[in-house]
């Protein structure tokens, strides 16, 4: 099968600090990616590079058949069919929930608003908050912010939806909400990249781990291999770190 | 400590129990604002007191003691008086105490000064300004609407009430006093009329007798002689009358009852009133869709919207009739088709260019510009052969003179207005549902909005040009023209019963005269056109008829240039085909003509409304990543912001004109409407960038990874809040352009501070109210500010959810 989303040879620069070296990866449609690795490795960046959050300085990446150039038409059709989730959620706190989903499917896809509304609390049920549609993000809790997020990237139709760090500013009652969200999208099978210190998350989902490092990958394995043998040191030294106080949550 | 405290196990939950007293309602607020503290608690009384004596003060001054009903200056001149009166003996006497300690003589001689003054205060008093009775205040007053013959009977009726009076003392006061007239008619008139009740009381039942020039010289010539006993018999021969004064010493509110139509817009010609009351008919649909969210939604929104849009260009077109004006040789050519130009005399080339603004001079046989003489050789203007297409630059100009000659072509008839008007129409209905219904609308709305704004301007140019001044609907302005005389619609009797059988023009009434002389059938309203001739005969011998009514007969009122004032120069004047009118509506010269509120309304208003879109754009070409734009942008800022309002003012106004070619002189009005809306953009356009730069960038990422368009998203997600974030210093902002516009002084507009200043205060009647005409426009200028700080509250506290990000 075609792949959705292929990087090769991606190397990125933040003025004259290298971030991203040499970065090549295949994703197939419905695979589901997690990606680790230690802060300032360079993971953010590597999936906001997909949508063009972050322009890239040398390499290729394309993105269901189209590749990210300047052209930005090209930006735009990608774009489309891309969804992404944030650490912040980045609700439009002057709209309300519904016109949050709606948005996007209006303005972007030129869709009549009856439908977009329809579609908008199809999916608000599918996160489990059709009853929050009126009102503003700021009445709503974290966690169900972000699964307004998530319903409001779903809404546009993604091919692909990318998450990053999507449950780091939650409290740890509201992780879980979130995280069953992800998964029942996974179930469905959408094509997922996601970012994640949730390793229990990674281990029951994910396809392929990747683990990160100074801007490189370094290892890229299925999550059994990844958390029972990794062969190198430096993901050894990681997972040492992080299951630490973690070993009860998987 | 024991085991029971340290190990606790909770079996019941306690239930929840009502607050302490003194913890919940007025005794909790008062105990935690006012007396939190000792400090505090000092603070608040002390605040209390300061305001209590202030406000006191002020109120009493402006409510309790005020000549509130005193309707005319008289009244309110003869309270003061009467108050200095008490006060001056008051302090003669404290001086003649003080003097008499020092020498140890009684009596000793004062300071001549003060003395002096009392005496001229009291050859006021007496003088032949101070009305003996009421009948006599009535008399003197202006302001008497009432009939005389009314008056009279009212007069007659309360004479008959005192002689009834007597009669029932003399019988012995048995029963019940004769009451007043009970006419209901009278009442009501003698009620809309009536100076202070005490005062009233004092004119009318107290002593009518009263000996003013008496009592004043038994004063006068007691003080020469420093007798004080004696001058205080004399004030006390005019106790009731001090009394009444010291009652009635506050402000004079007669000023705003007077004069509100001329603070509202100063001195329309009374034919042209009709501008700023369908102004005022159009704002309420435009108040509708401001205020009343329900109205936004679908087609009445659609209309309300457009109608807003267009408000601020209707209203500006509507008030000051500015007609199209691309070439100053069309007029020129237009007035005197078959004079050639250098023949002109000078009273015809000001007419024909009046409109312009331009004033061309004879020089040496040839044309020039004469307004500014070290600019006469840069802008001088050949007109040597009659041709006018010669002297026209090549390029625009020449192309606007081919459009505008095409243009009045098809303006000169009939059904050639009507088709503009209806093509208008259409256009109008097709782009309100371009904008409000389509795909492409949806897209396109801020950009065609602020098209709309623009375009509205040309459309309602042809719309009022092609229905409201056409002669073809010459009864239409009838109904429009609230104030008009209706004289001519009644019948001879009705006239005769109204005004009396006045045949004779000159002795009709003032408002009467000018219809006389106007009316097309004089004969219908009693006046033989032996009359009405005769009128104009004498109007046109002797030109007192000021046809811009400021009070000087000019050059310009001869509109036709023939030498003489006369009804042709009227009619020409306010007709459809004044030279130079272009477009139909009669154009109405702001400076000194209109003004007051309608000035300071529009310059606001229109002022807040360009500044705020056209803000919002510089402020994104200020954060635009091209460079040039970027430049521009922070260049047209700083420059603005780095001079005053009022030399940008007189740059727009006084310079601008020397800069710009002779095709585009720019109205005094509109060239202070531009500098206003400049003026207000750059700094709009700061806040709004601080708006900008509070948005976090997550919401920039979040738009652009929906796939969003950087119009879309600065539109939909971005602009949105940079607005809602910044509200109070959007107000900010708008409140002090708003009283910045005061300083249009400068350039010879009359806002309403200097139509209170200038014109109505300096009225010799009305010399001594500035303290109230200052305070009557401080009100107007603070209902508006503090309502519009309300309504930015409010609006904060409807995106109050922003804040909880």
């Amino acid at each position: 099968m075609e792949n959705i989303v292929s990087i090769s040879g991606l190397n990125k620069w933040f003025g004259t600090f290298h971030v991203l070296k040499d970065i090549d990866l295949a994703v197939k449609p419905k695979e589901r990616i997690v990606i680790a690795g230690p802060s300032g490795s360079g993971k953010s960046t590597l999936i906001r590079c997909i949508n063009r959050l972050e322009e890239h300085q040398r390499g290729k990446i394309v993105v269901d058949g189209v590749e990210l150039t300047n052209n930005l038409e090209q930006i735009e059709a990608i774009r489309r069919e891309v969804g992404m989730v944030f650490q912040h959620f980045n609700l439009f706190p002057h709209l309300t929930i519904l016109e949050n989903c709606i948005l996007a499917p209006m303005w972007v896809r030129k869709m009549p608003r009856k439908e977009a509304v329809d579609r908008a609390m199809y999916y608000l049920e599918r996160v489990r908050i059709p009853e929050q549609a009126a009102k503003y993000p700021g009445q709503l809790s974290g966690g169900q912010q972000q699964r307004v997020a998530i319903a409001r990237s779903l809404c546009m139709q993604p091919k692909v939806m990318l998450f990053d760090e999507p449950t780091s500013a939650l409290d740890p009652e509201m992780i879980k909400e979130v995280l069953d969200t992800m998964i029942e999208l996974a179930d469905e099978g959408m094509t997922m990249l996601v970012v994640t210190h949730e390793m229990g998350f990674a281990k029951k989902v994910a396809d392929r781990v990747i683990f990160m490092d100074q801007g490189q990958i370094v290892e890229v394995a299925p999550p059994i291999e990844f958390f029972e043998r990794p062969k190198s040191e430096r993901l050894k030294e990681f997972l040492a770190d992080i299951l630490y106080d973690k070993q009860d949550n998987a | 400590m024991s085991n029971e405290t340290f190990f606790r196990r909770l079996d019941e939950y306690l239930p929840d129990q009502a607050p302490p007293p003194g913890n919940t309602g007025p005794v909790k607020w008062l105990r935690e604002n006012l007396f939190s503290g000792p400090v505090n608690s000092i603070a608040t009384v002390l605040i209390v007191a300061i305001f209590g004596t202030v406000i006191w003060g002020f109120f009493n001054w402006f409510f309790l003691t005020s000549t509130f009903h005193g309707e005319t200056q008289q009244a309110c001149r003869m309270a003061t008086q009467a108050t200095l009166l008490e006060e001056r003996m008051g302090s003669l006497r404290s001086e003649q105490r003080r003097l008499d300690r020092i020498s140890g003589v009684e009596g000793s001689a004062f300071d001549d000064r003060r003395f002096k003054a009392f005496v001229n205060n009291l050859g006021n008093l007496a003088s032949k300004d101070i009305p003996k009775s009421y009948a006599d205040l009535l008399k003197n007053a202006d302001w008497v609407a009432l009939n005389r013959a009314e008056i009279a009977k009212y007069e007659a009726a309360q004479a008959g009430r005192l002689e009834a009076i007597e009669a029932w003392i003399e019988a012995g006061g048995v029963g019940e006093a004769p009451g007043r007239t009970r006419d209901p008619k009278l009442k009501k008139a003698y009620d809309g009329n009536t100076v202070h009740p005490d005062a009233e009381k004092f004119f009318i039942d107290g002593p009518d007798q009263l000996d003013w020039q008496g009592a004043g010289a038994t004063i006068a010539s007691a003080l020469q002689a420093r007798d004080l006993a004696k001058a205080q018999e004399g004030i006390e021969a005019l106790r009731p009358f001090v009394d009444w004064g010291k009652a009635n010493n506050g402000a004079c509110h007669t000023v705003l009852k007077k004069n509100y139509w001329q603070l509202l817009v100063n001195a329309y010609d009374r034919d042209q009133l009709w501008r700023p009351i369908l102004v005022a008919l159009l704002l309420i649909p435009v108040l509708a869709f401001v205020m009343v969210p329900r109205l936004r939604e679908g087609s009445v929104g659609m209309v309300l919207g457009i109608s807003t849009g267009l408000f601020p260009f209707v209203a500006f077109f509507v008030l000051s009739g500015m007609a199209l004006k691309l070439s100053h040789f069309e007029p020129i050519q237009g007035a005197y088709p078959n004079i050639p130009i250098e023949e002109l005399t000078q009273h015809q080339m000001d007419d024909a260019l009046a409109e312009v603004g331009l004033r061309l001079s004879r020089q040496n046989g040839q044309w020039v510009e004469g307004q500014s003489l070290e600019f006469v050789d840069q802008w001088s203007v050949r007109l040597s052969t009659g041709e006018v297409t010669d002297v026209l630059p090549a390029g625009f100009g020449r192309t606007m003179y081919g459009l505008t000659a095409s243009f009045n072509s098809v303006t000169s008839s009939e059904s050639g207005r009507l088709l503009i008007a209806a093509t208008a129409l259409v256009f109008l209905v097709v782009l309100g549902l371009l904008i409000a219904q389509t795909r492409f609308g949806r897209v396109a709305r801020p950009f065609l909005r602020f098209l709309q704004f623009v375009a509205g301007f040309a459309i309602v140019i042809a719309i009022w040009g092609t229905v409201i001044n056409n002669p073809h609907f010459e009864h239409k302005r009838g109904l429009l023209d609230l104030t008009a005389d209706p004289l001519e619609e009644l019948a001879p009797e009705e006239l005769e019963a109204k005004y009396g059988a006045h045949t004779q023009l000159g002795r009709l009434p003032k408002g009467v005269q000018l219809t006389a002389l106007m009316t097309r059938d004089p004969n219908a309203i009693g006046v033989t056109q032996a009359d009405q001739d005769a009128a104009w005969a004498d109007i046109v011998d002797n030109p007192v008829y000021d046809m811009n009514r400021d009070g000087v007969v000019n050059a310009q009122d001869d509109v036709n240039g023939d030498d003489r004032i006369n009804a042709t120069d009227l009619a020409e004047s306010r007709g459809d085909h004044a030279p130079g009118n272009i477009v139909f509506l009669t154009h109405v010269p702001v400076e000194n003509t209109w003004g007051g509120i309608l000035i300071t309304m529009i310059l606001g208003l229109i002022g807040s409304a360009f500044a705020l879109r056209a803000g919002i754009l510089l402020a994104l070409g200020r954060q635009s990543t091209l460079p040039v734009v970027r430049y521009l942008s922070t260049g047209f800022i700083e420059g603005m912001r780095g001079g005053p309002l009022i030399t940008i003012l007189i740059m727009s106004v006084f310079v601008l004109p020397l800069i710009l070619p002779i095709q585009f002189q720019p109205q005094p009005l509109v060239a202070t409407l531009v500098a206003v809306c400049l003026f207000g953009t750059a700094y709009m356009a700061e806040v709004i960038r601080g708006g900008l730069q509070a948005i976090p960038k997550g919401q920039y990422e979040a738009a652009q990874s929906l796939g969003l368009s950087y119009w879309q998203e600065t539109n939909l997600i971005i602009v949105p809040q940079a607005t809602r974030t910044v509200i109070p210093a959007i107000v900010n902002t708008l409140i002090g352009l708003f009283k910045d516009t005061t300083l249009v002084i400068v350039i010879g507009l009359l806002d309403v501070l200097t139509v209170m200043r200038n014109k109505i205060v300096t009225k010799v009647e009305w010399n001594q109210t500035l303290m109230e005409g200052l305070i009557y426009v401080a009100i107007f200028f603070f209902i508006f500010m503090f309502g519009l700080s309300r309504y930015s509250m409010w609006l904060e506290e409807r995106f109050g959810i922003l804040k909880q990000r």
